[in-house]
């Protein structure tokens, strides 16, 4: 029975490399096959140049002097198994490097194993290349390496398919946290480096301005590249010195110095966002956001500098003459979601604790006698302030527990007037208006004239003779 | 259920005519359930009969120290805290923004509707209540607006909303006349004044729904000065009284890096001032920003109230607020400070000792790095009333938009209310937000200890609190801007 000997898959494609790298002198193509076990083979073929007789002079056609009809002349299935290898295949590289062109070298200084058997071969690895070329890189894909000695930009090497374009080893620097904010610098002091892998699509992907790039420009654009940015959202990080605490009021005097470094990530519109009509000029030397590709970072309106923390508690008079203005971030109903009572969390804020500090149920009164803000700007006093004082107890209905509650004052009749006329809101957040009839009326009880000094009861009679008779009998009053 | 149906039919009808139009033309929604549930201690009067309560006088003390006040011949009354009441709170809000596109242009609806659906009534209108707080049409084309339904107005009397229509005119870019009119509602409440709201709350509440007109007319200089004026009346439907009259007068200018602010409510019934304000503010340098503020502040009161007619006084009171932008950091530090002195109340014997003065003062740090952020503040206010000593601190990890976890600590010392004794609130808790897409969740929990010093009538207690929420947006948009439920 005849034996077939197989060669593992595994090997085929470090074969191929080495094979490839063994080269052709074709810029663009290597050679790639199964792989051929040539240490088995060492006693029967010593030297290199026996099957790779083309390698000195560069010729194509005989890199590989052998054919698989030269092996079936030992293995013809009786004096050595039939073997189904089929011999080299051109494999698309972006490999620039040709053996006649390169000072010459022993081929075993790049291609044997380290320590091995002289047939011990294995491709060359690209740190050989380095011993030479970049002795003091770091790694092959370092900056600083001078990468077009070996390669060529991606965008010339239109033989190698999209999926090797994909695989590209991704060199370690461009992981680093910093590397977006750097590889601008980058690009500008090793921009050979940058096309081996990179197309203008690479840029453009998150690069609004990509077109008023100089880096960007220069670089080729490439269909392959282009299909693999397709789809793909852009990157945006934020830059450091858009956290600080100044950001808002100085980024426009940096804007003013350079407006290409916000146009790396803005578009005229993200100044709109906050600027709205009123969008400076400088904004012009943005791009517009296109109708589809990247969109640049989306601007939320940010909090503009008058929006200080009390902002929150002193926006009134802003309101009250900057309606249009105010619509330009905020929806209408972004008021009534404070102003029409208990507030609903903001869903879209990073602080859903709304408008009081936290756990304010517990520690609101002296909020509420400071009249720092106004409760009655977003709660009823009757049907919220003294619903919930009733039922928790403090509000009272009707007659008085004849101070009780009040117990710092020694006698509450004596000091409640007083207390009454500052903070007579406060009185009303807990006693309806029966409490203070019991002694207040001219109808009954006390008759205690609670008018001040400077009471106009006609002026009232004209607006409301019904507030009138709440206390008094209509005999009492003089006729409006 | 409280439900002014009035308000509905006028949303429902509104719609309606809208509808039609609007069939396929674009809407954007946004729903929200929101729940809350936390503990409050009630408070009770106790009393025990004159006689068995040892001395005599007004004013004794019980054997545990608490100080009760005796009527000679009655009884002797105090309060004392009675257990912890449990609230659960939910509300669910539903607002819908629909518009007719180039089918109409200018013309859109409007809706908020507010349902509230707690397990308890402890807490205000937190049981088996709808609330229609907006739902109107607007049409609104270059040089107008007009807008019919259950309207809502910011302006310079505040926020307030009421069914009828408004119709504004800025045909001069730098101008804007507006007149509005229709019935009225009570502040806050989404309902008439005559309704069951008020009148569960006040024997004496209107009877009459009421009409509410008034007129607006705004101006600007560039981008300088702009100033708004304001003339609202509410009258009774039977013209009997008047509910409420009142002027409103705003201005804004920027006087080159200082911005100068005016406002003033006045109110025609009492002829005084309920408010009247001058804020200065500026950069000065090196991020630095100072404010200073003038104001007169005397209590509002609507005519169906006697309140006004008890002569309430008003303060002055002078406040300034720097706010520090560190440069080149991400520090930001605040602090401020007001003084307020009471206008003469001539009411009261002299020897009463209340203070006709207040005074505040507050201080804060703000960090933020990396999507965390730290903030710290310290504020101090005290009164006539009710004084307070406290501080919060957070300490956050924003994770992109709409999406953070937060640690909260609060400590505060309160005392006043014309009470003995004081309550310190210490505790804090953890909450948090996401957002998937236009999903939102937010949540949180906390737990506070509450303490008395020379309270012996109240019991110290925990109090835990819950709360969380969830808020979906679906539609579409009017443009390429995202447009969130209130900032975009």
């Amino acid at each position: 029975m005849r034996r077939r000997a197989t060669i593992p898959k595994a090997a085929l494609f470090p074969m191929a490399v080495m094979l490839s790298l063994v080269g052709s002198g074709v810029a663009l193509t290597g050679m790639g096959s199964q792989r051929f076990p040539h240490e088995r083979h060492a006693d029967l073929f010593p030297t290199c140049l026996g099957c790779h007789a083309g390698v000195p002079d560069g010729d194509s056609a005989t890199v590989y002097s052998v054919s698989p009809s030269f092996c079936a002349g030992c293995h013809d299935g009786s004096v050595q198994p039939e073997v189904d290898w089929s011999g080299p295949t051109a494999v698309a590289s972006n490999l620039v490097f040709t053996h006649t062109e390169h000072p010459p070298l022993d081929c075993a200084v790049c291609h044997r194993t380290p320590g091995g058997e002289p047939m011990q071969i294995q491709r060359a690895e690209s740190s050989i290349c380095l011993t030479c070329h970049a002795p003091n890189a770091e790694e092959h894909q370092a900056t600083g390496v001078p990468c077009a000695k070996c390669h060529t930009p991606v965008a010339e090497a239109r033989t190698l398919s999209i999926e090797r374009v994909a695989g590209f080893p991704q060199p370690t620097d461009h992981g680093a946290e910093d590397f977006i904010a750097v590889h601008g610098g980058l690009s500008e002091v090793d921009f050979a480096r940058c096309s081996m892998c990179h197309a203008q699509e690479s840029c453009s992907r998150c690069h609004l301005n990509a077109d008023r790039v100089a880096t960007i420009r220069d670089l080729p654009t490439d269909e392959r590249v282009a299909q693999l940015a397709a789809g793909r959202s852009g990157v945006w990080p934020e830059p450091a010195s858009h956290e600080t605490a100044d950001w808002l009021s100085q980024h426009g005097g940096l804007a003013m110095e350079s407006i290409q470094s916000c146009a790396n990530c803005h578009a005229e519109e993200s100044c709109a966002s906050c600027h709205g009509e009123a969008t400076p000029q400088i904004a012009r030397g943005l791009s517009r956001r296109p109708p589809a590709g990247p969109q640049g970072v989306l601007v939320a309106a940010a909090r503009p500098p008058g929006h200080t923390p009390s902002f929150v508690t002193e926006h009134a008079t802003a309101a009250g003459v900057g309606l249009p203005n105010c619509t330009s971030c905020h929806l209408q109903s972004f008021c009534s979601d404070c102003h029409t009572g208990p507030a609903t969390p903001r869903f879209s804020r990073a602080d859903a604790s709304g408008f009081h500090p936290a756990n304010f149920v517990t520690r609101h009164s002296a909020e509420a006698y400071a009249s720092q803000t106004e409760c009655t700007a977003c709660h009823s006093t009757e049907a919220f302030c003294r619903d919930c004082h009733l039922q928790v107890g403090i509000g009272q209905r009707g007659n008085t527990t004849g101070g009780a509650y009040h117990d710092a004052q020694s006698i509450w009749l004596l000091a409640h007037g007083r207390a009454a006329r500052q903070g007579l809101e406060e009185c009303a957040a807990c006693h309806d208006q029966t409490s203070c009839l019991r002694c207040h009326s001219a109808k009954f009880g006390l008759r205690i004239n609670p008018h001040g000094s400077a009471f106009e009861p006609d002026r009232l009679q004209e607006r409301s003779t019904m507030s009138c008779a709440i206390c008094h009998f209509p005999g009492q009053l003089d006729p409006p | 259920m409280n439900f002014c149906w009035r308000g509905l039919v006028t949303a429902v009808i509104a719609l309606s005519l809208g509808s039609s139009a609007l069939a396929g033309q674009g809407f954007r929604a946004e729903v929200g359930v929101w729940g809350s549930s936390l503990e409050l201690q009630g408070l009770v009067r106790d009393s025990l009969p004159d006689d068995e309560v040892a001395g005599d006088g007004l004013r004794r003390r019980l054997a545990d120290g608490t100080v009760v006040t005796c009527s000679p011949g009655d009884f002797c009354r105090w309060f004392r805290t009675e257990g912890e009441e449990s609230i659960t709170i939910l509300n669910q809000d539903l607002k819908v923004a629909a518009w007719a596109g180039a089918a109409i242009p200018g013309l859109a609806a409007h809706v908020h509707l507010r349902g509230r659906f707690g397990t308890d009534d402890f807490w205000p209108r937190s049981s088996q209540d709808v609330d229609l707080l907006t739902g109107y049409l607007s049409y609104d084309r270059a040089g107008f607006g007009v807008r019919a339904g259950r309207l809502d107005r910011i302006d310079g009397l505040g926020y307030r909303n009421f069914d009828g229509a408004s119709v504004a005119w800025h045909g001069l870019r730098a101008v804007r006349l507006e007149a509005y009119g229709g019935w009225s509602l009570a502040p806050n409440l989404n309902a008439p004044r005559s309704g069951s709201l008020l009148s569960t709350a006040d024997v004496f509440a209107p009877d009459d729904r009421g009409f509410i007109f008034g007129f607006r007319a705004g101006g600007r200089v560039g981008s300088i000065l702009s100033g708004d004026v304001l003339y609202q009346r509410e009258i009774r439907t039977d013209r009997l009284a008047l509910y409420t009259e009142r002027l409103a007068l705003d201005a804004r200018a920027l006087l080159g890096r200082v911005t100068a602010e005016v406002a003033a409510e006045y109110d025609l019934s009492f002829e005084n001032f309920n408010e009247a304000r001058i804020r200065l503010s500026t950069p000065i340098a090196g991020g630095l920003e100072v404010s200073l503020q003038g104001r007169h502040h005397t209590p509002f009161f609507e005519l169906w109230t006697i309140w006004g007619a008890f002569s309430p006084v008003g303060f002055n009171e002078g406040r300034a607020a720097l706010l520090w932008a560190v440069p080149g950091t991400r520090v930001s530090l605040e602090a401020g400070g007001a003084y307020r002195q009471y206008e003469e109340t001539d009411a009261g014997a002299e020897f009463v000792d209340i203070k006709d003065y207040g005074w505040r003062a507050h201080a804060g740090a703000h960090w933020t790095g990396g999507g965390w952020y730290v903030d710290g503040n310290y504020r101090a206010e005290t009164g006539f009333g009710a004084v307070r000593y406290g501080g919060d601190a957070v300490i956050g990890k924003r994770f992109g938009s709409g999406a953070y976890i937060a640690l909260r600590g609060s400590a505060t010392q309160t005392f006043g209310e014309f009470r003995l004794g004081e309550q310190v609130v210490s505790g804090g808790g953890l909450e948090g937000a996401w957002q998937f897409g236009d999903l939102s969740l937010v949540g949180g929990a906390a737990l506070y200890r509450i303490s008395f010093e020379n309270r012996p009538a109240a019991d110290d207690w925990t109090q835990a609190r819950l709360h969380g929420g969830i808020s979906y947006r679906f539609g579409s948009e009017t443009s390429g801007r995202a447009r969130t439920g209130g900032e975009r």
